[in-house]
């Protein structure tokens, strides 16, 4: 709608004698693409709740034992030693033996997009139709109805960055979805604030499916040259549209000055530019050139990484993480100096070529280099168990007298996430004036016998495992509660 | 024929491990006991055994020793990277009825995966074929990872099998299909294994399979080898145990995420149950009723259970048992179903899957709970030697230890 109505207020200012009653100014819009809907903050209108007596691992290098979190409003109000005062009305937990953490965060999802039960009629994560689809987003197949969703929940996790899949070289918009139960949209679940990414696909996958159709990518060299010419095209994009708004600030700037005037000094018409068409694939490439929407690629070997870091040098923007990556280790060094973070399994391994190299100790390998290392998922069953990953990966890197203390293992799977995604500010850690989204543990939470007991979304009691509640997901109405024979 | 007896590289090696906590694998523990390795077997376990003069002394105080662990359905040495198929013989794909097939065949002891898996205590697996209703035959197969482990295909540990609505689509797009294909084929093969004489007189009528695939299904239809079936669906498994009874079939149900809503006629038909504990979500239509306590509710109703892993993850059976026991199954139930539960389920617990007197040395050292993810496993030892840690992966840490520098 908005692409025409520049064209239409041109027409009607060229043959008015009169100026139009400005509605350019708001019709006048620089030429971008609308973004997907953005969504508000809402007022939390339940009790504040304190947790107390237990360990609480801040994911910022302190750790209070015993100690407590308090939440109000929604938001983290103390952290600290000891018991912690309740104020009036305050919902009191008493996580003794137990820990506290910050609700974990999972980089890498289909949740939703590829949602359980695997039908069908569920595949939405991929749009195969050609090899860069940057005009779709994730949020628009996203069903919250989806029971890996709230079984997450249950494990920990409160974040998850929701992707389209592999199988495109660029293949659409991520989004933040914050796990708040309840929701039927995928609006309501997505993080304010959170910006939104690009998932982008080196290797096997995309060459598995295009190859064979005789189409682009069929090899690495048409992969790298699809994402080169891609970002040729954004780039020519952004600029056109740098100068349409340079130019329509002129064009302001004339009619602030001129007054009412519709004619240029030579009488000729002074018609405000005419906007660039609108692409949504190269407005979404457009706005990771200008870093607005944070780059995730999947990308297991080293060798691709260097030449997607170099591919990235040459159009100035910035990998904010590899996914995968199973070979990071390898580049550890160039990582930690690019500042790119690193999703990766501890021992998803060998099930192709790419990923062949990998080793459990990657992650020690980053941590030891400076480098911000994350356990992710990328599986609906899996990213109920992030917890135990980081625990095995400090396992594996003690082996090679690699050893990370509680809290820097916590932040695999908190703050370095958190910050991969762009939302530091507001999650991974238990500071003050951060979300509460905060994890009650019945046990230390790197033993493999730790469950959750409570799960707090923005100070909201989401999850207690006391509690047999109906299922969060409408799918699962009716269906959970089967009779075993007698 | 023993699937074993052509396996054990007898070890001239003889060792004591001392002082040590012994989780036997039957449900006991014994503290602070010396177990002595030789020739291969378990020579002696007790508080008051000593070390023989020329065996090698283990310090194992603060130390625990179990079975080395067993995996009852593998891709180990079958499958190396499963997205390149010149390097799988896992099965035969697009065939529905191959029990002819052996896994043996294929299975190479080179893999890469046999080191990684025996770092996480995995001491031997029943390497598997995976496609199909009948997919063929595993065999039993320890995880040296030498040239001399090389299975002997005429000793098979059991028939797999598969009965979802995946080889419902397979066989056709029902359920119905799947029991009839597999009603026709034993029923030919138990006529066949009967008279085989009129087949080679060619007076037979026309068979649904030809004698590879009968004279393989023999031993299954007389009920001497399990038939290991891949069923989740509570219905599905009453149908396979409804099968069993008519058949006479030795049944092992694969998978069972509703196995906890038939535990009863399961326990009471001694039908034992692989379940993967990790995995236990509504996936698929046939797992809707999955639920994280299965392994528990199967436990107390009297299923033998037994914990796998799933494909991806081959060599995580300990976090499996650890994950079951966060859920509430007793302990010592989980790790019996990871060394004794498979080995009885097999019939080789005579031999394997426990530390006693005379049983295979397949035992693994860890440094403490071998459930627990802080834990390693210090020595593995099979059939009483020493195994290296040497897998590629351990390789490619230490050559870019020292080529990646630490942070400046």
């Amino acid at each position: 709608m908005t692409r025409l109505l520049p064209a239409v207020a041109a027409t009607l200012l060229s043959c008015a004698s009169t100026p139009a009653p400005l509605p350019e100014a708001k019709l006048l819009e620089p030429a971008r693409a609308p973004q997907p809907a953005a969504p508000t903050a809402t007022a939390p209108s339940h009790a504040p709740t304190l947790i107390h007596h237990g360990t609480v691992l801040t994911a910022v290098g302190r750790v209070h034992a015993p100690g407590y979190v308090l939440l109000v409003d929604g938001r983290i109000a103390d952290v600290g030693d000891g018991d912690g005062a309740a104020p009036p009305g305050a919902t009191v937990i008493d996580a003794k033996g137990g820990f506290i953490t910050p609700g974990l965060i999972d980089t890498h999802s289909h949740m939703g997009v590829y949602p359980m039960p695997g039908t069908i009629a569920h595949d939405d994560g991929n749009e195969m139709t050609a090899p860069v689809t940057a005009h779709v987003r994730s949020e628009s197949a996203f069903w919250p109805q989806d029971p890996a969703l709230w079984r997450a929940l249950a494990g920990g996790v409160t974040t998850v960055q929701v992707l389209p899949g592999s199988g495109n070289v660029i293949g659409g918009r991520s989004f933040v979805a914050h796990l708040k139960p309840g929701a039927t949209s995928a609006l309501a679940m997505k993080l304010p604030g959170a910006p939104e990414g690009l998932k982008m696909a080196c290797g096997e996958n995309p060459k598995r499916f295009y190859g064979p159709k005789g189409a682009q990518p069929m090899s690495r060299m048409g992969l790298v040259a699809t994402m080169r010419a891609s970002f040729q095209k954004a780039d020519e994009y952004r600029r056109a549209r740098a100068r349409y708004e340079r130019d329509l600030a002129a064009w302001k700037e004339r009619r602030a000055k001129d007054g009412a005037s519709t004619r240029r000094p030579d009488g000729s018409p002074d018609d405000p530019p005419e906007p660039p068409p609108r692409d949504y694939a190269l407005e979404t490439l457009a706005d990771v050139l200008d870093g607005k929407i944070l780059v995730h690629n999947h990308c297991y070997r080293a060798d691709e990484m260097h030449q997607v870091l170099d591919l990235a040098h040459e159009f100035g923007f910035q990998v904010r993480s590899f996914h995968h990556a199973v070979e990071a280790y390898k580049l550890a060094d160039r990582l930690a100096r690019e500042g790119t973070a690193v999703s990766t399994w501890v021992d998803w391994w060998g099930f192709k070529m790419e990923s062949f190299d990998g080793v459990p100790q990657n992650v020690a390998l980053l941590h030891r280099a400076g480098a911000r290392p994350i356990l992710h998922s990328d599986s609906s069953t899996e990213v109920r168990r992030l917890n135990q990953e980081a625990a095995k990966a400090r396992t594996a890197g003690r082996r090679f007298g690699l050893d990370a203390s509680d809290d820097e293992v916590l932040r695999w799977v908190t703050a370095n996430p958190a910050w991969a995604l762009g939302v530091e500010d507001q999650l991974g850690s238990l500071e003050k004036g951060k979300r509460a989204d905060v994890v009650v543990w019945n046990a230390q939470p790197f033993s493999v016998y730790a469950l959750t007991t409570h799960v707090f979304v923005d100070g909201e009691l989401t999850y207690e495992r006391a509690k047999h509640a109906p299922p969060l997901s409408d799918f699962e109405v009716g269906l959970v509660d089967g009779k075993a024979l007698p | 024929m023993n699937p074993l007896s052509l396996l054990v590289a007898v070890s001239l090696s003889q060792v004591a491990i001392e002082h040590v906590r012994v989780e036997v694998g039957d449900g006991r523990a014994l503290d602070d006991v010396t177990v002595v390795l030789s020739g291969g077997k378990v020579q002696a376990v007790g508080a008051s055994v000593a070390a023989p003069p020329a065996a090698t002394r283990v310090d194992g105080r603060g130390k625990v020793l179990t079975p080395g662990f067993i995996e009852l359905h593998s891709t180990i040495g079958l499958a190396e990277v499963s997205l390149e198929p010149s390097t799988t013989d896992d099965g035969l794909d697009g065939q529905l009825l191959v029990p002819g097939f052996r896994a043996a065949d294929g299975f190479n002891p080179q893999s890469t995966w046999i080191p990684f898996a025996r770092e996480e205590g995995l001491t031997s697996v029943v390497a598997a074929p995976t496609h199909g209703l009948l997919a063929g035959t595993g065999v039993w197969v320890p995880l040296t990872g030498r040239l001399d482990a090389m299975p002997d295909p005429k000793a098979p540990v059991a028939m797999f099998g598969a009965a979802g609505s995946g080889a419902a689509d397979a066989a056709g797009g029902a359920r119905g299909g799947t029991w009839l294909k597999l009603r026709e084929a034993f029923a030919d093969a138990r006529a066949w294994g009967k008279n085989k004489a009129a087949f080679e007189q060619n007076r037979w009528r026309p068979l649904a399979l030809s004698p590879v695939h009968l004279e393989a299904l023999w031993p299954v239809v007389t009920g001497k080898l399990p038939l290991v079936l891949a069923v989740d669906r509570a219905s599905d498994i009453l149908a396979a145990l409804t099968f069993a009874k008519e058949e006479g079939v030795r049944l092992v149900v694969l998978g069972g995420a509703e196995a906890w809503l038939v535990a009863k006629p399961l326990a009471a038909a001694k039908v034992p149950v692989v379940l993967v504990p990790s995995e236990q979500v509504p996936g698929s239509f046939d797992t809707l009723r999955a639920r994280d306590d299965a392994a528990t509710l199967l436990a107390q109703a009297g299923v033998p259970l037994v914990l796998g892993c799933s494909d991806f993850q081959k060599r995580r059976l300990r976090q499996e048992a650890g994950i079951a026991v966060a859920y509430g199954l007793d302990r010592a139930t989980a790790l019996s179903a990871i060394t004794l539960m498979p080995a009885k389920a097999l019939g080789l617990e005579k031999e394997l899957g426990t530390i006693e007197v005379g049983k295979r040395a397949d035992v693994v050292l860890w440094s403490g709970d071998p459930l627990e993810l802080s834990s390693v496993a210090e020595q593995v030892f099979i059939a009483g030697e020493a195994q290296p840690f040497d897998g590629r992966q351990r390789a490619l840490v230490e050559r870019y230890l020292k080529r990646v520098p630490a942070k400046p």
